[in-house]
């Protein structure tokens, strides 16, 4: 009964340990810093559970706040980069929007200037044929009118 | 009886670490550059964009293991000194254990020299990381 006292929450401690320990190396490596985030919240996690069971049980703490201390360090380390990333992806998402204006933009704009001039080119060349038309059409109706007359 | 718990959990750490660290090699002697077939992926480059400085870790390791070092240097240059933190741990765990179960020293003094030790290794072998992230504050 005393063993089993004194031992309270030491599984949870070492679990807790071993993920908080694994958190730091991880979430100071940038490519990893989601499985750090994982390993630290839950090492938080088992450790404040350990310390809870271990404090009521009045049970060594040592290793337990090793472990939280280590979780909070890799956790921390880990929202480091989580937080850089957001903040980059704000800077790079408003880059490319100015550059999509800058760039596209003026590629479009010139795009709608050629076509519109274009078109205004291809509806004179349309009106030229219809009064063409028009007159020949006209012409052909006096010479008709004329042919009866006679 | 407070010893003896603080005894088997040293050892039972220990233990899991050498699991994780040799599981670490396995993986990286597993998955190999030629056929770039590595499962996890950088969250950092697939979010960013960006390459980061720990990019191509995983490669590095797979050609440490396989024995060509220059190859490695070409993933990630700094590579190298992070397989020597994992090698050296590995190392440090069985010793340490060894020290610590067969009493050559006391048992305090094996858990602070081995917090000492492995502290200070951390910090050289992981010192362009730490950098990095000193640079991005």
């Amino acid at each position: 009964m005393t063993e089993q006292k004194i031992s309270d929450g030491q599984g949870l401690g070492i679990a807790g340990l071993v993920l908080g320990i694994l958190a730091i190396p991880l979430g100071i490596i940038p490519c990893t810093f989601f499985i750090a985030l994982i390993f630290g919240v839950v090492g938080i996690v088992l450790s404040s559970i350990a310390l809870s069971q271990a404090s009521r049980h009045k049970a060594a703490k040592g290793l337990i706040i090793a472990a939280l201390v280590c979780s909070i360090l890799g956790t921390a380390f880990a929202m480091f980069w989580g937080l850089t990333l957001g903040r980059g992806a704000k800077v790079f998402e408003k880059v490319m929007k100015k550059e999509f204006r800058e760039e596209f933009g003026k590629e479009f704009e010139d795009a709608f200037d050629s076509f519109s001039e274009e078109m205004e080119d291809v509806l004179e060349e349309l009106e030229e044929d219809l009064d063409d038309e028009a007159d020949t059409l006209e012409k052909n109706l006096e010479e008709a009118n004329e042919e009866s007359d006679l | 009886m407070r010893n003896r718990i603080y005894r088997e959990s040293y050892i039972k750490i220990n233990l899991i670490f050498g699991v994780i660290i040799l599981l670490i090699f396995i993986y990286s002697g597993i998955f190999s550059t030629e056929k770039q077939n590595h499962p996890i992926p950088s969250f950092y480059l697939e979010i960013s964009g960006e390459r980061p400085l720990s990019s191509g870790l995983s490669g590095s390791f797979s050609e440490i293991i396989r024995g060509n070092f220059n190859n490695a240097k070409n993933y990630n240059i700094y590579g190298m000194r992070i397989f020597i933190f994992f090698a050296a741990q590995l190392f440090f765990r069985i010793v340490f254990s060894f020290i610590y179960h067969y009493k050559i020293l006391f048992h305090r003094l094996v858990i602070l020299s081995d917090c000492t030790i492995s502290s200070l290794f951390f910090i050289t072998c992981f010192w362009p990381f730490i950098l990095n992230i000193l640079n991005h504050i």
